[in-house]
C-alpha cells in the first residue's frame, strides 16, 4: 500500500506545472553557472601562476646573497580550489593570502573594491540554498490541505490507512521530485566543467560530491516537512503558501544576516588595518625605547652591545609580530562566533556544511595560514642552516650585517606550495554542521507528524 | 465604481495575513537595518572628520617637498543608510603625490576583512525582497482568485467595463503597497531624525522622496506582471508559481549570474592592464637606474632620513652630496610625473573597457525591474561604483593641478629634499671635511669617530629650526555629490526603461485580461 502511495505521489509531482517550470530554472541554471565559474576559475588560476612565478623570480634574485632572504618580499595566496563550484564559501571577499617575509607575515594591504558589489558566487549551495529550498516548499505547501479541498484525503484514510505512512510516503515523494532534477543537474554541470577542462572526476572530488550532495538533501528536506507542517497546520493551501513564502524569506534571506548587527558589538571591535599597523609600529618602537639607555652600539660582532642590539632587534620583530597575529585571530575569532549564532538558521547551516565539504572559505584560510607559518619556520631553519655552513659569518640571527652573504643554491631554498587538506579533515568539519541539519530534520518530522496524527481530515 | 473597487480592493488587503505579515516583517527590519547602518554612517564620517583635519594639520608640517602628500577622505553620503551601495565596503581616502595618481582607496572602516558575509541589509534590499514579495502576493490571485471564488462573473455581468475593472484593482493594490512602502521610509527617516550625530539636510529628504517615488514604480511593475501572470493562467496558483519562479530569477538568479560573468570579463582586462603597468613601472626603474649611474657620486656618506620615496637631508652634508642629490631627483622626480601620466592614459583605457563591459551589463539587468529599481536607487544616492568612478575623475583633474602646483613652486630642486639654505660656516664646513676624511681611511667603524657624534649633535640642533613649507596656497580638492540635473541625466533612461516595463505589464494584461474568460469551471 505505501509503494501505491508513493507511487501515485510521485508521478503527481513530477507531472505537475511547478516541477517542469522548477527544472527548467534550475537546468538553465546548472547550465549557465558552471560556464560563469569556469571562465572565472580559469583567471584566478592564471593570477596565481603569474604569482607564483613572480615569488620564484624574487627568491632567484635573493639566492645571490644568503642575507637577501631576510628582507625578500613574497605574496602567498590561496589556490583557488576547484571545489569552489560546490561552494564558495565567500572566498572571494576575504584577504586571499599573506604579504610574507622571513621575518613578517601580514594581510596584504590591497583593497578589493573589485568585486566590492557582487555578494555572492556561482555555486552550487547558492542554488540549493534559494532555488531548490524554494522549489521544496512549492512542492509541498499544499499536499496536505489540496487533498483536503478535494476530498480525497477523506477516502483515503476510510480505507483504515495508518496516517504515518500516507505522511512518509508524501515526504519521501517529495525528496526524490527535488533529489532527481538535482542529481541530473549535478551531473550535467559537472560534465561541463569537465567540458572546460577544470578537471573534476577525480576520486576524492567524488567523494566530497557525494558529501555535497547528501547535505544538500539533508537540507532540503527541512524545507520539506516545513511545507508539510504548513499544509497541515494552515488553514486552506492559501495560507499555507502565504506562511511558507514568509518563512522561506525569513531561514533563506533574513536569519542569514541577522548576526550582521552584533558585530557592532565591543567584544568584536577590532583596529583597521591602518590602526593595526600604527599600534604595531609603537610596540616595536617602545621594545627600542627600553634599552635606551643601555649601549646598543653595533659594530665588531663580538662586542656585546652589538649582540644586545641584535637581540633587542629579533625581539621588537617578534613584538610587531605578534600584534599582527592578535589582530588577526580576533578578526577570526569573531566571524566564527557570529557564524556560531548563525546557526540558528537551517540555510546558515547548510552554507557553512557545504564549505567545509569543499574545503573554502574560513576553514581553508585557517588551514593555509598555518602553512604559511610553517613555511616561515622551514624557510628560518634553512637559513641557520645554510648561515652555518659559512665559516666567515659571525651568525649573529637576523640582523644582515651579521649573517652570510654567501651565495646558496637556488633549487634547495624551500617553496610554499599549498598541501591539499586530507579528506578525512574535511569531512569531520562537514560533520559537526551537518548534524545540526539532522537535528533540524528530527524536530521539524515530530512536529509534522504529531500535527498530521491529530490533523482534522474534514 | 472604480472608486469602489479600489476601496473594497485596499481594505481587503489591509486586513488580509500577508499585508500585515509582511508589513510588520518590513518595518522591523527597517528599523533594525536602519540603526545599524546609521552606526555605520556615523563611524565613516568620524573616520572622515578625523582623517581630513589629521591632513590639514600634516600639511602644516612639511619639511620638504619630498615629504608632501595629500590625504584625501572621501565624504560618506548620508544617503548610504538606505541605500548602502558600495559606500562602507571601500576603503575612504587616498594620498596624492606626483608620483602616481591614485587609482583605489585605501583604509577605510572596514575593520575586519573577514566580516563582509555579514553585511547587513539596506532598505533598498528590504524593498526588493520583502514588498517584491508582497507585492506578488497581492496581485498574484486579483483576476483568477476573483474568478475562482465567483466574484468575477457578479461584477462583469453588470456590464462593467473590464478596463474599469483592471484599473481598480490596480490602482487599489498600490495604494495599499504605497502605504506600505511609506510606512517602511517614515520609519526609517524618523529613527535618523532622533539619532545623534546625523545632519539630514533637505538634500537628502529630496533623495529619500524619489528612492520612494523609484521603488513605487518598480512595485509597480511587479504587481502589473503579477496581474498579467493571474489574467494568463487558469488558476491561481498556476499563476503564483510562474510569478514566483520570475521572483526567484529576477531578484537572486539573474544578477548573480550577470554581475559574475561582468566581473569576469572586467578581471581579464585587468589582468592585461596589471602586466602593462607592471612593464611601465619596470621600464621606470630601469631610466632611474640609467639617470641615476649617470651621476657620478663623489662622497658616498649622507645624513639622510629615508622612507619610501621621501628624502630628507640633514644639514651637515658634503655640498658634492647635495648637489647629486639635486641634479638626481631633479630629474627622477620629473620621470616619475611622466610615468604617472602613461600609467593614467593606460588606465583610461582599461576603464574604457570596463565601462563597455558595465554599460552592456546594466542593460541586461535594466531589463529585470529589481537591478533596475537598485541601479537607479544608487544613482540617486551616489553610492555605486559609478559615483566612485567619478570622484576618480575629480582626483585627476586635481592631480593635474597638483602637479601644475609643484613646477610653478619649482619643487623638484634643492627644496624637495634639503630644507636648509645652501653652503655652510667654514668651522661646520671643516667638520663635515673632517668626518669624510676619516670614513675615507675607513676606520671601522667611523661613525663612533667624534667628528662623527659632532655633527650628529649640530644636525639635532638645526633640525628643531627647520621651517615648514608654507603650503597655503595650494589647491584644494573638493567633490561635490552630483547636482540634481546631473543625476537626473544618469537615471533618467533607467526610469524610463522602469516605465516602458510597467506599460508594457499593463498592455498586455489589458489585452489578456479583455479576453479572459470569466466563469468558473464547476
Amino acid at each position: 500500500m505505501f509503494k501505491e502511495f508513493l507511487k501515485r505521489q510521485l508521478v503527481e509531482d513530477v507531472i505537475s506545472f511547478r516541477f517542469f517550470i522548477y527544472t527548467l530554472i534550475i537546468l538553465v541554471t546548472l547550465i549557465v553557472f558552471p560556464l560563469i565559474f569556469a571562465g572565472r576559475h580559469q583567471s584566478r588560476l592564471e593570477k596565481i601562476s603569474q604569482n607564483t612565478i613572480e615569488n620564484r623570480r624574487r627568491l632567484e634574485v635573493s639566492a645571490e646573497h644568503l642575507v637577501d632572504l631576510l628582507g625578500t618580499q613574497q605574496k602567498l595566496y590561496m589556490e583557488p580550489r576547484t571545489s569552489r563550484f560546490i561552494a564558495d564559501g565567500h572566498e572571494e571577499q576575504m584577504p586571499q593570502g599573506f604579504m610574507f617575509t622571513m621575518m613578517e607575515i601580514r594581510l596584504p594591504a590591497e583593497p578589493n573594491d573589485s568585486g566590492a558589489g557582487i555578494l555572492s558566487s556561482p555555486d552550487l549551495s547558492f542554488i540549493i540554498q534559494f532555488v531548490f529550498s524554494f522549489f521544496a516548499l512549492i512542492l509541498t505547501f499544499n499536499a496536505v490541505s489540496a487533498e483536503k479541498e478535494k476530498g480525497t484525503l477523506r477516502l483515503i484514510f476510510a480505507n483504515s490507512i495508518e496516517r504515518a505512512k500516507l505522511l512518509l510516503a508524501k515526504y519521501l515523494a517529495a525528496l526524490l521530485t527535488v533529489g532527481i532534477p538535482f542529481l541530473a543537474g549535478l551531473m550535467i554541470s559537472l560534465i561541463l566543467l569537465d567540458l572546460k577542462r577544470i578537471p573534476t572526476l577525480s576520486g576524492s572530488f567524488c567523494i566530497i560530491i557525494l558529501l555535497f550532495f547528501l547535505l544538500s538533501l539533508l537540507y532540503l528536506s527541512f524545507f520539506i516537512l516545513l511545507g508539510l507542517f504548513f499544509s497541515t497546520a494552515a488553514v486552506g493551501s492559501k495560507n499555507s503558501l502565504v506562511l511558507c513564502l514568509l518563512s522561506w524569506v525569513f531561514v533563506v534571506v533574513i536569519l542569514p544576516k541577522a548576526a550582521g548587527p552584533l558585530l557592532n558589538l565591543k567584544n568584536f571591535a577590532v583596529p583597521t588595518e591602518k590602526a593595526i599597523e600604527e599600534a604595531a609600529e609603537q610596540a616595536y618602537r617602545e621594545v627600542w625605547d627600553r634599552h635606551a639607555s643601555e649601549n646598543i652600539m653595533t659594530g665588531d660582532p663580538n662586542w656585546e652591545s652589538t649582540k644586545l642590539n641584535v637581540r633587542i632587534s629579533n625581539e621588537a620583530g617578534k613584538v610587531k609580530q605578534e600584534i599582527y597575529d592578535l589582530n588577526l585571530r580576533k578578526k577570526i575569532q569573531a566571524v566564527k562566533t557570529l557564524m556560531a549564532v548563525n546557526c540558528v538558521s537551517p540555510a546558515s547551516l547548510y552554507e557553512y556544511a557545504a564549505s567545509a565539504a569543499a574545503g573554502t572559505g574560513l576553514p581553508h584560510f585557517e588551514r593555509f595560514q598555518r602553512q604559511v607559518t610553517q613555511y616561515q619556520n622551514d624557510l628560518l631553519n634553512f637559513f641557520k642552516a645554510e648561515d652555518m655552513k659559512d665559516k666567515e659569518s659571525p651568525h649573529l640571527f637576523f640582523h644582515p650585517d651579521y649573517v652570510s652573504s654567501k651565495p646558496v643554491d637556488f633549487n634547495r631554498i624551500p617553496q610554499f606550495k599549498e598541501q591539499k587538506p586530507e579528506l578525512l579533515e574535511r569531512i569531520q568539519d562537514a560533520a559537526a554542521y551537518g548534524a545540526g541539519l539532522i537535528l533540524y530534520n528530527i524536530i521539524m518530522f515530530a512536529i509534522v507528524f504529531y500535527k498530521f496524527q491529530t490533523y482534522d481530515v474534514r | 465604481m472604480v472608486k469602489t473597487i479600489i476601496k473594497r480592493e485596499f481594505l481587503d488587503n489591509l486586513i488580509s495575513l500577508k499585508f500585515i505579515a509582511c508589513v510588520l516583517v518590513a518595518i522591523v527590519l527597517t528599523a533594525i537595518s536602519t540603526a545599524v547602518q546609521a552606526r555605520n554612517y556615523l563611524d565613516r564620517l568620524s573616520d572622515y572628520n578625523k582623517g581630513t583635519a589629521l591632513a590639514q594639520d600634516e600639511l602644516t608640517k612639511v619639511p620638504a617637498y619630498s615629504f608632501l602628500g595629500v590625504s584625501i577622505y572621501k565624504k560618506p553620503s548620508p544617503m548610504s543608510i538606505f541605500v548602502t551601495g558600495i559606500e562602507g565596503k571601500t576603503g575612504s581616502y587616498v594620498t596624492m603625490t606626483h608620483r602616481e595618481i591614485p587609482t583605489s582607496l585605501k583604509g577605510g572602516v572596514i575593520k575586519n576583512e573577514f566580516s563582509s558575509v555579514f553585511s547587513f541589509f539596506d532598505l533598498s534590499s528590504i524593498i526588493i525582497t520583502i514588498f517584491s514579495i508582497l507585492a506578488i502576493l497581492l496581485s498574484y490571485d486579483s483576476i483568477s482568485g476573483e474568478k475562482e471564488s465567483g466574484m468575477l462573473s457578479l461584477v462583469l455581468s453588470n456590464s462593467f467595463p473590464r478596463s474599469r475593472f483592471l484599473t481598480g484593482k490596480y490602482l487599489g493594490g498600490m495604494i495599499s503597497l504605497a502605504l506600505a512602502v511609506l510606512l517602511c521610509f517614515l520609519a526609517g527617516s524618523l529613527i535618523l531624525l532622533f539619532s545623534k550625530g546625523i545632519a539630514l539636510d533637505s538634500g537628502f529628504f529630496v533623495s529619500a522622496f524619489l528612492i520612494y517615488l523609484f521603488s513605487l514604480l518598480y512595485l509597480s511593475a511587479v504587481f502589473l506582471i503579477g496581474i498579467l501572470a493571474s489574467s494568463l493562467t487558469k488558476s491561481s496558483f498556476q499563476s503564483l508559481i510562474v510569478i514566483l519562479a520570475f521572483y526567484l530569477l529576477a531578484v537572486f538568479l539573474l544578477p548573480l549570474a550577470v554581475n559574475n560573468a561582468a566581473d569576469g570579463l572586467a578581471a581579464r582586462g585587468a589582468r592585461q592592464y596589471d602586466r602593462n603597468v607592471g612593464e611601465l613601472l619596470k621600464q621606470r626603474a630601469f631610466e632611474i637606474g640609467r639617470i641615476s649611474k649617470a651621476i657620478p657620486i663623489q662622497r658616498s656618506w649622507s645624513f639622510k632620513k629615508s622612507a619610501g620615496e621621501k628624502v630628507l637631508l640633514s644639514r651637515l652634508n658634503p655640498p658634492e652630496t647635495i648637489a647629486y642629490y639635486e641634479s638626481l631627483l631633479g630629474q627622477t622626480e620629473r620621470l616619475k610625473e611622466e610615468y604617472a601620466l602613461k600609467i593614467q592614459t593606460l588606465r583610461q583605457e582599461d576603464l574604457r573597457v570596463r565601462q563597455r563591459i558595465d554599460r552592456l551589463r546594466n542593460w541586461v539587468l535594466a531589463l529585470f525591474p529589481p537591478s533596475c529599481f537598485g541601479r537607479v536607487a544608487e544613482l540617486e544616492a551616489g553610492t555605486g561604483q559609478d559615483d566612485l568612478i567619478r570622484f576618480f575623475q575629480h582626483l585627476t583633474q586635481y592631480w593635474r593641478q597638483y602637479v601644475h602646483y609643484l613646477d610653478e613652486k619649482n619643487a623638484f630642486s634643492l627644496r624637495y629634499f634639503y630644507p636648509f639654505p645652501k653652503g655652510l660656516p667654514p668651522a661646520e664646513e671643516a667638520l663635515v671635511d673632517e668626518l669624510t676624511r676619516v670614513y675615507a681611511e675607513n676606520k671601522q667603524p667611523w661613525f663612533s669617530s667624534s667628528s662623527f657624534q659632532e655633527v650628529k649633535k649640530i644636525n639635532e640642533r638645526y633640525e628643531e629650526n627647520i621651517s615648514p613649507l608654507d603650503l597655503s596656497d595650494l589647491p584644494v580638492f573638493t567633490y561635490q555629490k552630483r547636482a540634481f540635473a546631473e543625476r537626473l541625466q544618469k537615471w533618467s533612461l533607467s526610469i524610463v526603461v522602469l516605465f516602458f516595463n510597467n506599460l508594457l505589464a499593463f498592455a498586455l494584461a489589458y489585452f489578456t485580461f479583455a479576453r479572459y474568460d470569466a466563469r468558473t469551471e464547476n
